[in-house]
């Protein structure tokens, strides 16, 4: 029997010789570069951090996995740098890491599970030494970030996505994703004081994306249904709660001083653009700041210790994608080949 | 979500008129009209027959069909849990299941579970890519790219004026199953009736490799039971004819334990499956002409549920009812070179259950079949030509229409015993089909994509067989060769962001490989001697690449989830009525998606079972007690990546049959 099994085995590795070779695990410090959240794919267990230093133009790959020894889990959806931590948000394996910023060393890992109900996770803004975490389940958990404890969970709309801190407020893009073709069009706002939901402001259909710019205004795409409702942007004003409405077409945001990146990729036809609004005016300044060559414009963040731009492209959503550094000009400088899917960006100065 | 297939066992009391060619004893339909050929009996996996499944013990016919020469099984584990197969680079929606004569479809998505089609009861399962002059086969099989055949004991009028079978088993993972089955036949009519049941906790221990650490889990949420009756009747009109009807029901319920998601264990879906069948057909032979006519009802009712859904509910319940009624003939009239067939059927399926995900679809399907046949004094020349229509429409205020050509043409040699110390048989085979997407992929949700076309199969094959007609070395070999193209691929994709999936019609996808088949017997005839030795072994390649677009990084790469190598190697030795059966399968690594990248690579494995079994006799009773010990090597593996199947576990059964 062994016998057999041992010519078996034979037989499969010398049929099956492409062995992958893993790189050794890297011994770098965060400095002069980005890490790139790869969001991977569904049910694949293939979340992963890439690394990407400027100066050398290389780029780790898994760079979690060789930091922790470890994998990160399933579908990663949202990674700040807050203080001397880091947070990814792991969304189908519940957790949240927590990372050196100096090493990129795990720290922690919190689990967003409560019972046998898994909170889903999916986004993360820090404020006043808290961690306030989007879950699918409808609220947002306030962890502490020295015990990372779950301290408070404050009841929102369902299915909240994004979520920023601006004015001595959170806002909380309430999706409702899961309810289709119900969608919720809110963004909850919470007071950091009383740490309640304090009103919801009606946006477009199925709100995301959210940032906030300089001046302290709130951004969020609101993208539709995927079919005859269009994605769109929406302004919200976070001391009066006014809402403005545009009508050009929005996918991604990014935010570069007084200027947002406005992102957009056309699944039909293809075509992807990325434009430029000047949020002071209001207005669309270039509809075609980048030459995003078609790329599938995934997610935008302007790194303002090199004053570049750069553009995560998810290409075909499974195939491992690239992201491309512009000029604040807009001109294309370079590429990077990271993972599967990359999305948030965070950036680390020389 | 995911919805799965469930089966039913079809009784049909009536024998199969005439089997595939390859498998035939004589090479005709009317052996009495037709100047050919004997002795053609080729040995290979393409046909498991009954003594080869009792001995190997399969869960299901799923294991059964990875013995098969290019077939490739996805299996996400499990008793009951979702299993396709892909042949020779093609998808599971190309084949057809049939089961004594009556296809299995699923409309809604497009693949049949074999996971859940049981094989107690089958006593000849074969598969046919070629084109086939069995008069049992719907016309909706015949078209399609490739067919698996299922016979069952049910399905086979017995000589016997009485013969039952029936089963008792257990094994790991708190598994009980059980069946029996009663047959009475007289001159002018047969019946009979059968009952089976399985149970299982199915939570079973798995170990994965997570970065540095090995980690040690069970399978949770992953219990299943299933039970089914069936019940037939057969009249026989006179010498010619007869006419069967029957009904078959069963009813799964089973726990979906989901992928294998690191650090988080939580799953708690569940799926009910409810399958009522229906079924009458008429056989007449006058003269030169067979034909036959038959009807199916069909209705599938599948309650899935999610109870800790995240939306406003707090729970997602979605239930789902197909119905499908199919009406068919077949007529084929042989000559003394010339063969001729025709064939029509016409098929309405009709969804409805939860109107806000997929509406509720209506889908009308014609097809007309028309196949002549040459026979040479060498080569025998085949030409078949199908039509199809399909109307279709919505309540969502989509319709659609299709109209579909498909040609195929064959040539293949005589065999004649007269001559030569052994028989080769060549086969070349060209052939296109078509599989209709499901209405999973027309209308599911945001998913759901009302644009797609079928996906298109050309398919172009050699197949070379020999088999020595002295027998000092009782030995059959055969290889086949193929190239196959595939166009029009429907793919689900994630568009927008990772939660917004679409299918789409994206890939081109070529096929070259080739398949060899040994079978060895010593001594030869053994049905003289106490001590018997067989020994079946196959290798199957398939290079199966991207060739959508030369632009993309996967193109040139192996397409995901397809070994390009795999293989079986069977050992059995008998001595009397005891035996030892050692069977082996090896599959290499796979990539989990079209990008062949280390990160996504599968690791290949290698399994080994091996069956221990005795036979006891009393007068026209039979017991054989069965005791398989599966995975023996316990082997840590995957089919598809998150999808951990079992380790080392154990069944035993023990069968009574009467005559």
């Amino acid at each position: 029997m062994r016998f057999i099994s041992t010519c078996f085995l034979f037989s499969v590795f010398l049929t099956a010789c492409k062995k992958p070779v893993q790189p050794d695990a890297p011994d770098v410090s965060l400095d002069g570069g980005m890490l790139v959240l790869c969001e991977g794919l569904f049910q694949q267990n293939n979340s992963s951090i890439s690394w990407v230093d400027f100066d050398n133009e290389m780029v780790i790959n898994h760079f979690f996995e060789k930091k922790a020894g470890r994998q990160l889990g399933d579908t990663g959806n949202d990674m700040i740098r807050y203080g001397s931590k880091m947070y990814v948000v792991v969304n189908i394996s519940s957790t949240v890491e927590v990372l050196s910023v100096k090493s990129g060393h795990s720290l922690a890992q919190i689990s967003m599970i409560e019972g046998a109900q898994a909170k889903q996770p999916r986004s993360v803004a820090g404020g006043k030494g808290k961690l306030f975490v989007t879950c699918y389940d409808g609220y947002v958990d306030v962890i502490d970030t020295t015990t990372f404890e779950i301290e408070n969970r404050i009841p929102v709309g369902s299915n909240p996505e994004g979520i920023v801190y601006s004015n001595g407020k959170l806002f909380v893009s309430n999706s409702g994703g899961l309810n289709f073709p119900n969608y919720d069009s809110t963004v909850s706002v919470i007071d950091l004081a009383s740490m309640t939901e304090i009103e919801k402001i009606a946006v477009g259909v199925n709100p995301g994306p959210i940032v906030v710019d300089h001046e302290g205004d709130v951004y969020v795409i609101s993208r539709g249904d995927y079919g005859a409702i269009p994605s769109r942007m929406h302004k919200i004003d976070p001391g009066t709660s006014s809402v403005t409405n545009f009508t050009f077409d929005a996918s991604t945001l990014g935010v570069m001083n007084d200027r947002l990146l406005v992102g957009h990729t056309d699944f039909v036809g293809g075509e992807s653009s990325v434009a430029l609004f000047d949020a002071a005016s209001e207005s669309i300044m270039s509809s075609n700041w980048l030459n995003t060559n078609n790329a599938t414009v995934y997610n935008l963040a302007y790194n303002p210790s090199n004053d570049r731009i750069y553009l995560s492209d998810a290409g075909d959503f499974s195939a491992a994608g690239y992201v491309h550094e512009y000029s604040s000009a807009g001109s294309l400088i370079r590429s990077f080949h990271v993972s599967i899917n990359p999305s948030k960006m965070v950036f680390f100065a020389p | 979500m995911r919805l799965f297939l469930s089966i039913t066992m079809l009784i049909p009391l009536v024998s199969f008129g005439q089997e595939d060619s390859l498998a035939l004893r004589n090479d005709t339909l009317d052996i009495k009209q037709i100047t050919v050929v004997s002795e053609w009996r080729l040995r290979t996996y393409e046909i498991i027959k009954e003594e080869q499944i009792r001995e190997l013990q399969p869960n299901d016919v799923g294991e059964l069909v990875q013995k098969i020469p290019g077939f490739s099984l996805r299996s996400y584990g499990g008793l009951g849990g979702l299993k396709t197969a892909t042949v020779r680079g093609l998808g599971a929606g190309f084949n057809a299941i049939v089961v004594d004569g009556f296809s299995l479809p699923n409309v809604q998505t497009g693949q049949v579970n074999l996971g859940q089609l049981k094989a107690d009861n089958i006593v000849r399962l074969s598969f046919s890519g070629d084109e086939s002059w069995n008069i049992y086969a719907p016309v909706g099989a015949i078209v399609q790219g490739n067919s698996l055949m299922i016979k069952t004991f049910e399905g086979e009028h017995s000589q016997e004026s009485v013969s039952a079978r029936a089963n008792v088993g257990m094994g790991s993972f708190g598994r009980y199953e059980g069946f029996g089955a009663i047959k009475v036949s007289r001159k002018r009519w047969y019946a009979s009736i059968s009952a089976d049941g399985r149970l299982a906790d199915g939570e079973y221990p798995f170990k994965f490799q997570n970065g540095q650490t090995l980690i040690s889990e069970t399978r949770t949420n992953n219990q299943y039971s299933d039970g089914g009756m069936r019940g037939n009747l057969g009249i026989r009109t006179n010498k010619s004819g007869h006419f069967r009807l029957g009904y078959a029901r069963q009813g799964i319920e089973q726990a979906l334990p989901g992928a294998m998601i690191l650090y988080n264990s939580t799953s708690d879906e569940l799926l009910e499956t409810r399958l009522n069948r229906a079924f009458v057909d008429g056989y007449m032979s006058i003269r030169r002409w067979k034909t036959r006519i038959y009807g199916l009802h069909q209705s599938r009712n599948v309650l899935y549920t999610d109870p800790t859904y995240l939306n406003q509910q707090g729970f997602l319940q979605q239930q789902y009812v197909t119905r499908m009624s199919e009406l068919g003939g077949v007529t084929i009239r042989t000559l003394q070179k010339w063969w001729f067939s025709a064939g029509v059927q016409g098929r309405t399926t009709k969804l409805s259950g939860s109107e806000d995900q997929l509406g509720t679809p209506i889908r009308k399907h014609g097809i007309v079949l028309a196949r002549l046949r040459f026979v040479g004094r060498i080569w025998q020349y085949g030409v078949k030509a199908s039509g199809q229509y399909i109307n279709e429409w919505n309540t969502n205020d989509s319709k659609r229409d299709y109209l579909a050509f498909n040609p195929e043409v064959s040539i293949r040699n005589k065999i004649n015993s007269a001559t030569g110390s052994r028989h080769w048989r060549h086969v070349l085979l060209y052939k296109r089909s078509f599989r209709l997407p499901s209405f999973n992929e027309l209308y599911f949700g945001t998913i759901g994509n009302t644009n797609l076309r079928p996906e298109r199969a050309d398919q172009l094959r050699y197949q070379l067989s020999v088999v020595p007609v002295e027998r000092k070395l009782d030995l059959d070999i055969r290889t086949s060769m193929y190239a196959n193209l595939v166009s029009d691929k429907i793919v689900a994709i994630p568009t927008q962001n990772l939660f917004v999936w679409s299918i789409q019609n994206i890939d081109r996808v070529g096929i070259l490989g080739g398949d060899a088949e040994v079978f060895f017997e010593y001594p030869s005839n053994r049905h003289t001697r106490k001590w018997w030795f067989k020994a079946n072994a196959n290798y199957s390649f398939q290079y199966a690449v991207d060739i959508t677009d030369a632009e993309e990084p996967t193109y040139g790469h192996q397409v995901a989830y397809i070994p390009q190598h795999s293989g079986n190697a069977d050992f059995s030795l008998h001595h009397d009525k005891v035996g030892l059966r050692l069977s082996n399968m090896f599959v290499s690594h796979r990539y989990a998606l079209n990008e062949n990248t280390s990160f996504n690579l599968v690791k290949g494995f290698h399994l080994m079972d091996a069956t221990v079994f005795g036979t006891f006799k009393l007068k026209s009773m039979k017991l054989t007690l069965r005791a398989t010990v599966k995975n023996i090597l316990n082997t840590q593996y995957a089919y598809i990546r998150s999808y951990p199947m079992p380790g080392r576990n154990f069944l035993i059964s023990l069968q009574y049959a009467f005559h």
